[in-house]
Order: structure tokens, then C-alpha cells, then sequence
């Protein structure tokens, strides 16, 4: 077991070559199996065997899938001396593991990051494969093989109008549930609603509604709005988007003209998207899940998550895309999670895995409610953070600034998020702000003189220029933003500077090209 | 069979599992099982290993026709592995990251 991105596929080709054996390699998809083709003919110099994908090629080393594993095992399990799994978390399931027991290979290799399996089944990797020899944590891994990267947290709400729904079918489901429940006590909400809504219209509607319901998170359209900040905020950086529906992906894909990926992308779409992302013609990615396992891409280092599964594994994976090292170039991965959804409970299961804990977590708390939708507003947070967000650093309460000119680009991107509010004004801490401007020269300890005791709030107008402090100039608010890269347009821009159904004055700070308005900034300290 | 000694087994692989040309009844390998409809001893491929170690506790000799290894192609040597191919970067034309901070 190795992290991800930690050179697993390097071991498996020294191995090949090392003990100069025929090898058969074993990936979860076509997409890896190609991958991996070419990294023998390029660090091997040898030619594989693509077995699979309408091909049929048992060379001395091949390649192929778990499931074309499992069904030309029976004629070439004896022609190999070595197998490797990729990804053998794949290996126990159903019926994946019988390539495993059909194959007489002597020296089996097993390469996963992420072995545990919710099922219970990876006890069998043990006997299938072999007891783990090597065992490496993420966060030893950090910073020498693998890039260093930081998690943020992006809260968002729903709109009006979907939170409306949403909570009109959520009192739906509660209803119908509370109902079936006094009539049969056992009733179980997961299995007996799928088994009666064959029959029953009613138990059908619900059903849709549940769907409906995770639809509204997948898709909220918030959602879209983070994805072009995020954007906005790494101009020079490629960027891999992922969903948890094909729709929310051609959704992404549609609105900021970027290819996607789905699960019916055909093989040719597929590799032509993905070469083109390699060479850097594409700026961005948006994907379901096609690309959560093995694929390489160390050029990219920015990852926004848009939902997914429950799952720690998927998180993980997803991560590891991220953190393929190249040239120290910090990841960054951007959790978009819907508040008081059941987005909150699986954004937290991931937080249980070590690569989450091990990683610098930001978490954007202090997005005003209405910046990214307005959400339920009957609802009071109480004076504690609610569980999700523990052990997340809050970005302008942290003390370790780790990756400080996050936290100043985070706020400022939220100071640029304000001509979307009614409101005023926000407060910026800006003593803060300075700790985290010199956090980002290496000087961690460094206090303005005169402010080591308490700190200084200074409230900044929305679109008013960098701001006057202690002799410094601290970048709050009102800088033009960045301007998309070629590759990537949004909505926003196609409309001529206005947001689609929505007020707002073309050049009034916020995201039009042109530079903000002369307004007369107006700074106060308190 | 009938050309091999008859204390030598003959091991074949035969789609999917090995099969031991033994006599019904003699000291096999516990994971062995009897498959009447060929007459032989059976057990999945993947025992293979552990009957070429298990083949003299229970004293049996074996010619082992089930391995029909491939010979591996010619390859580069191995430290060659190590020698990291170019990346394109992104975006391109860009100055790579060392030449910019220094």
C-alpha cells in the first residue's frame, strides 16, 4: 500500500525489469491500461499487449482490465510469471477475484493507496494476492514524492427557490415515511420503499422526490457560481472539476465551455480529451467519476469537488489526482459543500480518512450567507460549530498561516463576491490580512508594532481600493479581476459583463474586465 | 500419461484450474479435491506455488506441465526506469518554474 502519486506504477515496472519476468497488468479501466502501455514502451522500451477493448494481443507483457482479466484468465493464466493489480482494491469484488484464483503466476503485485474496502472484502487481497509488504501513510509521503496540498472548504447554500423545494420535499418524504412507520414499525426506509414503489404510486413519487432531492444538491446552481470564482482565482493554472452526476458535469461543461467526461463518452472522445488536457490545450475538466482512479495529469494542481459519493475511497482518489508531483507546485482542492444538506454528512465521512486529516484545511466559514446562495434562513447556527466543520481551520481565526496567500486570495474573493450582496460592507480583519501577507514571505511570528495584543478590524466598502494600515497595503477589495485564460469563458463574460437573471451594474466592481470604479474608499478602524 | 513413469504425476492446467493425473485415493494436498468426470485431482490454479512446496512433504513427484511462461522481451536496463521523461507544461510556452524564480 502506497499513497497515491507515489510512484506505484515505478515499482511495478523496476519489479518487470529487475527480475526480467512476462507480466501481466491488471487496471480497473481501458483508460489506465493505455496509460500504463505507454509507460512501459517508454521507460521499459518494451511493446505491451492490449488485451481487452476489442483487442486481443497475449504478449510476454500485457495489459488489461478486471474484467477481461476474468474472462481470458482460463486460457493465459499459466503464461505469466508475474501479475500486477492496479488498484487492487478492485480485486475481491464479486466476481474480479476469480482471475485471481484461475492464474498460476508465482510473483503477485498488488498496488493500491486505498485498500480498504466498505464490504469487508479486502481480507481476501491476503489471500490472493499476498500479505502487504510495504505500508506508507500520506503524510509521510508529503512533500518528497507526492505535492504538498491544502483543502478548502467552500459552504454554500441553496436559492430560495431550491431550498423552498428542497424543504417541500423533504416535509414529502418525512410525511410519507412517519405514515408507513406507525402503520408497520419495521418499515425500513432504504429497502421497503424501493421493493413497494413497484406497485404503489405514492411510494413512487416519493422515491422521485428523494431523487429530486439529491439532485438539487448535485446540480444547485451555486455551485456553478463557486466553480467560475475558482476559476477566476487560478487563471494560470489547468483545473479538473469533478461532479457526482453526468448532467451536473455537462452542466459544468456547458457553461464554462469546457470539455466533460462521462460515463458515455466513447473511447476516442475520451482519449482525445484527455491528450489534449496533457498537452495543455484544455484549461479545465469537468468529470463524474470516469476520472477518479489511477489517471495522470501532474500539470493539474486544482481540484474542485462538486459532491460525490459517501465514501472515503472515491475522496481519496480524487485527491490523488492532485498530487502528482511536479516542480513544488503546491494542490489545492476545493470542497464545494451545500449547508444543510446531506452534502454536510458526506463531506464530513471524508474528513475521516488521513489524507484529509494530515492536510492543511481551510474552511470558508465566513462566506456571507447570500454570497453563495441564501439558503434556509429560518435556521440559526448555534453558538458552537456544528460538527462538520471542527478541526478546520477557520480562515481568518487560524493562528499557523501554512498557506496564507490562500486565506488573502480566499477573502479578497469574497470581498469581490460582495457587489452580489445588498449588503454594505464586511469586515476584514486586516491585522490578519498582514499576518497572512508575511506568512506568505516565510515570517510566520510577524506582528504589526503596536498591534501584538488585540487586533484591528478595519471595515472596507465593497469595491474600495487596497486599504491603509500600519503603512502597508493590504488587497481587500476592489482589484479587477484576473481575466479568464483562453480555453475557458464563462456565462458571466457571454452576457456582456451582467450575471444572468440577476441585478448587477456592468463594471461595478465584481467580475466585469473593466477596472472598479473611483468610489471614494471609506476605512474605518474600531 | 501412459509415456511418464507411473510414480511421476503429470500437473496441466486446464482452463482455469490444475489438474493431477493421481489415483483416486492417494495423499494429495488437502486443497486438491476429485473430479469424477475426468478422473483426476483438481484445484484452483492460483495453489500452483504451493504445491511445487507441498510436493515434497507429501512426497510426490511432479512434472509440471501447467507453467508455460512467456520469456520475457528484451528491455532496457533497469535504472533506466528512474530517468524521468520531459512533461509538457501548462501553459504552454511558458517559462518553466525554475527559470522564472531565478
Amino acid at each position: 500500500m502506497k499513497p497515491t502519486g507515489t510512484g506505484k506504477t515505478e515499482i511495478a515496472l523496476t519489479a518487470i525489469a529487475r527480475h526480467r519476468v512476462s507480466a501481466l497488468i491488471v487496471t480497473p479501466l481501458r483508460d489506465l491500461m493505455y496509460q500504463w502501455q505507454r509507460r512501459i514502451r517508454l521507460e521499459l522500451g518494451a511493446e505491451a499487449g492490449v488485451l481487452g477493448d476489442a483487442r486481443r494481443e497475449v504478449w510476454p507483457i500485457t495489459v488489461t482490465t478486471y474484467e477481461s482479466a476474468w474472462i481470458h484468465m482460463k486460457d493465459i493464466g499459466n503464461r505469466y510469471r508475474l501479475i500486477v493489480y492496479d488498484e487492487a482494491h478492485h480485486l475481491p469484488g464479486a466476481t474480479h477475484h476469480e482471475s485471481a484464483l484461475d492464474s498460476l503466476a508465482p510473483m503477485r503485485l498488488g498496488l493500491t493507496a486505498t485498500p480498504e474496502r466498505a464490504d469487508g472484502r479486502d481480507r481476501m487481497l491476503i489471500e490472493l494476492i499476498g500479505p502487504f509488504v510495504f505500508e506508507e501513510r500520506l503524510p509521510q509521503a508529503r512533500g518528497r514524492t507526492r505535492a504538498h496540498y491544502t483543502i478548502i472548504r467552500v459552504p454554500i447554500y441553496l436559492t430560495e427557490g431550491e431550498q423552498e423545494e428542497f424543504d417541500r420535499l423533504s416535509r414529502a418524504i418525512r410525511a410519507y415515511v412517519a405514515r408507513r412507520r406507525r402503520e408497520d414499525g419495521t418499515f425500513n426506509w432504504k429497502e421497503d420503499l424501493a421493493k413497494v414503489s413497484r406497485s404503489d404510486p405514492e411510494a413512487k413519487g416519493i422515491l422521485q422526490a428523494y431523487h429530486r432531492k439529491l439532485a438539487l444538491v448535485h446540480r444547485s446552481a451555486e455551485k456553478l457560481r463557486v466553480v467560475e470564482d475558482i476559476l477566476r482565482l487560478h487563471p494560470d493554472e489547468q483545473c479538473v472539476i469533478f461532479t457526482a452526476s453526468n448532467r451536473m458535469a455537462l452542466d459544468v461543461s456547458a457553461g464554462f465551455l469546457i470539455p466533460a467526461l462521462t460515463s458515455y463518452s466513447d473511447k476516442r472522445e475520451r482519449n482525445a480529451v484527455l491528450d489534449r488536457f496533457a498537452h495543455g490545450t484544455y484549461r479545465a475538466l469537468a468529470a463524474c467519476q470516469v476520472l477518479n482512479e489511477g489517471w495522470d495529469a501532474p500539470a493539474a494542481k486544482v481540484g474542485i469537488v462538486l459532491g460525490g459519493e459517501r465514501g472515503t475511497r472515491e475522496a481519496v482518489q480524487r485527491l490523488g489526482r492532485l498530487l502528482r508531483r511536479s516542480e513544488d507546485r503546491p494542490a489545492r482542492l476545493y470542497e464545494v459543500v451545500v449547508e444543510e444538506t446531506p452534502d454536510v454528512a458526506r463531506a464530513r465521512r471524508r474528513n475521516w480518512t488521513d489524507a484529509y486529516q494530515s492536510a492543511t484545511r481551510l474552511s470558508l466559514d465566513r462566506v456571507p450567507r447570500g454570497v453563495y446562495g441564501r439558503g434556509n434562513r429560518r435556521r440559526r447556527a448555534g453558538p458552537r460549530a456544528p460538527r462538520s466543520r471542527r478541526g478546520w481551520h477557520r480562515p481568518d481565526m487560524s493562528r499557523s498561516w501554512a498557506s496564507a496567500d490562500i486565506c488573502i486570495r480566499l477573502t479578497t474573493l469574497v470581498c469581490r463576491s460582495l457587489p452580489r450582496l445588498n449588503k454594505a460592507f464586511v469586515y476584514v480583519r486586516v491585522s490578519t490580512l498582514e499576518q497572512a501577507r508575511q506568512g506568505c514571505l516565510g515570517m510566520r511570528h510577524w506582528r504589526p508594532a503596536g498591534q501584538a495584543a488585540g487586533r484591528i478590524g478595519a471595515r472596507a466598502y465593497a469595491g474600495a481600493r487596497p486599504v491603509e494600515t500600519a503603512g502597508r497595503t493590504v488587497p481587500t477589495a476592489g482589484h479587477p479581476r484576473p481575466a479568464l485564460p483562453r480555453g475557458c469563458t464563462s456565462t458571466c463574460d457571454a452576457a456582456g459583463g451582467t450575471q444572468v437573471g440577476e441585478h448587477r451594474v456592468p463594471g461595478a466592481g465584481g467580475y466585469s474586465r473593466d477596472p472598479p470604479p473611483a468610489a471614494a474608499p471609506h476605512t474605518e478602524t474600531c | 500419461m501412459s509415456a511418464l513413469p507411473d510414480r511421476i504425476l503429470r500437473l496441466r492446467f486446464e482452463r482455469g484450474s490444475l489438474r493431477l493425473d493421481a489415483p483416486p485415493g492417494g495423499d494429495v494436498p488437502q486443497y486438491f479435491t476429485w473430479d469424477d468426470r475426468v478422473a483426476a485431482w483438481r484445484t484452483e490454479a492460483l495453489n500452483h506455488f504451493r504445491l511445487t512446496e507441498d510436493a515434497k512433504k507429501y512426497q510426490l513427484t511432479i512434472r509440471d506441465d501447467a507453467a508455460d511462461f512467456f520469456d520475457c522481451p528484451g528491455l532496457r536496463p533497469a535504472h533506466r526506469c528512474f530517468v524521468r521523461t520531459k512533461r509538457p507544461r501548462w501553459p504552454p510556452g511558458s517559462a518553466p518554474a525554475g527559470a522564472a524564480s531565478s
